[in-house]
């Protein structure tokens, strides 16, 4: 094929009037011809090509750390969020003759409570009393 | 292959610590049987409201009680105390008045029983707890953290 037809074909192109054979051809030419009469061609075509796989490349690691930022927050989600929240299977739970409270800081004072009057060699607290007092 | 032959293991080995503490002869006392539920003072914790005294399961009963029930409930647990890894018991005027028992010695799997008596605030009544707890800890442990207190 001659300089003329690879001209014409250009001319095509600026057009918007190649088919993508055409248009296939003419980037495989511009990539081994080296006649400087072409150099201006090659050099915006070039430019574009170098943009598109830029935008590409940066597109691609926007993806990339899009994911990686979603995969790092669930993550801080599933270790953070079950350590603070109450597991379902955890229950605190006190019956004070028939009276039910599930008032955490009740039911926790009573183990402490508990606990001491049990291993403490002097008699703890009036736990008997304390509940009275919290129940009636 | 091996994470599934575990997990089995696991779910096979759930129902057995979920009712460790149904096959004690103090259970009874826990579930009314002894002194009825209006009378009780029943805790139950289990999770991590406990993990700060190595423990997974804390349940516990309190109560003023008879002689009759006093017996009773006495009974029940030197009966436990009887299959118990580890005991010590203090036996006062023909009376049980206290028994720490460790009746599972395995790490991680621990399970202790624990009674105390004294005399009740009112009238001729005894105070009575007893004390179900399973966990990675220690009798010594607990002990130290609660005599220190």
């Amino acid at each position: 094929m001659t300089q003329d037809y690879w001209k014409s074909l250009i001319e095509k192109y600026f057009e918007a009037e190649t088919t993508p054979e055409e248009e296939l051809a003419l980037r495989e030419f511009l990539a081994r011809t080296d006649d400087p009469a072409f150099d201006e061609v090659r050099a915006v075509l070039g430019y574009f090509s170098a943009q598109r796989s830029r935008r590409a490349a940066r597109s691609r690691v926007r993806t990339l750390t899009g994911f990686v930022a979603a995969a790092a927050c669930l993550a801080l989600v599933a270790v953070f969020g079950h350590s603070l929240l109450p597991r379902p299977d955890d229950t605190c739970v006190i019956y004070a003759y028939g009276e039910k409270s599930t008032d955490t800081q009740v039911v926790l004072d009573e183990v402490n409570n508990t606990l001491t009057t049990l291993f403490s060699d002097n008699q703890g607290p009036d736990v008997a009393a304390q509940l009275t007092e919290l129940f009636n | 292959m091996k994470k599934t032959l575990i997990l089995f293991t696991l779910l096979l080995l759930l129902p057995i610590a979920a009712f460790s503490q149904e096959r004690l002869r103090s259970n009874a006392v826990f579930e009314g049987r002894i002194v009825p539920k209006d009378r009780l003072v029943e805790t139950f914790v289990k999770g991590d409201y406990l993990k700060d005294y190595g423990l997974s399961l804390f349940r516990s009963v309190r109560m003023d009680v008879d002689d009759a029930e006093l017996e009773r409930i006495s009974a029940l647990v030197l009966r436990d105390a009887a299959d118990a890894a580890s005991k010590e018991t203090e036996v006062e005027h023909n009376r049980l008045r206290y028994a720490l028992i460790a009746l599972e010695p395995d790490p991680g799997n621990r399970c202790f029983l624990c009674f105390q008596s004294r005399p009740s605030a009112e009238g001729d009544a005894t105070s009575v707890i007893v004390i179900y707890m399973e966990g990675d800890t220690t009798l010594t442990n607990l002990k130290r953290m609660f005599t220190t207190k």
